[in-house]
């Protein structure tokens, strides 16, 4: 498309009116606003939601994700803590949803037994931090969302400065100790924290209420106990699976779609023999 | 009393899906599980009738019990 109409940030309104088809902005007119007014990505795409306009990559996001929904994402914020398998996906499927801030939490490179599963682990990135691949990744997936990237373990003394600012926070580590400790941390900042965990055919989702001390006692529980992953290891399809329902629970906390959350809930799933338990913690 | 047992995922090696037990009164979810020497450190999770279980609690007639191994990979 051949775009002739110079602009500033004063019309860039018009600007993308006039360059909309059905009310819907291609990535090369948002990509060429960001160009000539200096503003963000975000900021273009912040504009056009506001005013009415659905930038083409959300399009297929409308029928269950609204317009002022679309923007609420945008203007949201999800710590991730953990970018290996759970992580990575819960990452990308956040970005690919709109989720206008991310935070990702990991301390971890990238090795060559991450390769089986780990969604932005391949050869090139062996050897490289998880949370700086994919900051830098996810500017050729969404460049309308800001990543910050924290390299450091997630520890509860450094907790409140590694969540500022996140709604909800994801659970995507590999041990109870750990977990213990964010659960701890989301419990006093009254963060809700979506939990997921696999081990080989298995895996299991909860959401903790901001109120609730289950999961934290479900964790503490566990610590030092035999873990299952360490015998059954993470075969590729389990951490999207359970990466994915992660997600749309952080979704439905974000646009605030209160029905059926998996509260205080356990998800139990057995990919081996397909069976699963939901039980209240 | 009628005790229905479900186990997940690894517990069931060598053991059973679901099996049905005829227990005593007063059996606790710690009795049955050393009936079917499954180590406490396996079992990370216990719902009673799909509610959350501490190890103590006394059953009763027709209670479904599901027992969970500990899972924490990511």
């Amino acid at each position: 498309m051949v775009v002739k109409i110079k602009m500033d940030a004063h019309n860039i309104l018009d600007f993308l009116r006039e360059n909309a088809i059905d009310g819907v902005l291609s990535h090369k007119i948002i990509e060429y606003a960001v160009k000539i007014t200096k503003l963000s990505f975000q900021e273009i795409e912040r504009i056009s939601l506001t005013k009415g306009l659905i930038p083409k990559r959300y399009l297929r996001n409308q029928r269950v994700i609204k317009r002022v929904e679309q923007l609420a994402l945008l203007n949201s914020c999800v710590a991730i803590v953990g970018c290996g398998g759970l992580g990575g996906y819960t990452i990308e499927m956040l970005a690919r949803l709109g989720v206008g801030q991310l935070i990702c939490i990991d301390p971890d490179y990238f090795r060559e037994e991450d390769l089986n599963r780990q969604r932005f682990c391949n050869l090139n990135t062996l050897g490289q931090l998880k949370a700086e691949v994919i900051k830098e990744e996810l500017k050729n997936i969404n460049p309308a969302v800001v990543v910050k990237a924290h390299t450091s373990s997630f520890l509860p003394e450094i907790g409140e400065t590694l969540l500022a600012g996140a709604q909800v926070v994801v659970d995507a580590l590999d041990s109870f100790e750990a977990r213990t400790d964010l659960a701890e941390t989301c419990r006093r900042l009254s963060i809700p924290l979506v939990h997921g965990a696999i081990a080989g055919w298995y895996g299991q989702v909860s959401v903790q209420e901001i109120e609730s001390n289950k999961l934290i006692d479900l964790f503490k529980s566990s610590c030092g106990k035999r873990e299952l992953q360490r015998e059954l290891g993470n075969p590729s399809f389990a951490p999207p699976f359970i990466s994915a329902i992660q997600v749309a629970e952080t979704i439905k906390i974000l646009l605030q779609k209160d029905n059926n959350l998996l509260l205080n809930k356990l998800f139990f799933f057995d990919l081996l023999t397909f069976s699963f338990e939901l039980g209240q913690l | 009393m009628k005790v229905t047992i479900k186990l997940f995922a690894i517990l069931r090696r060598d053991r059973f899906d679901t099996r049905v037990f005829q227990f005593e009164e007063d059996t606790t979810i710690y009795d049955i599980l050393d009936r079917l020497n499954i180590h406490t450190e396996d079992a990370a999770i216990v719902f009673v009738n799909g509610k959350h279980a501490e190890l103590e609690q006394k059953l009763l007639d027709g209670d479904v019990v599901s027992i969970f191994p500990p899972i924490g990979g990511g």
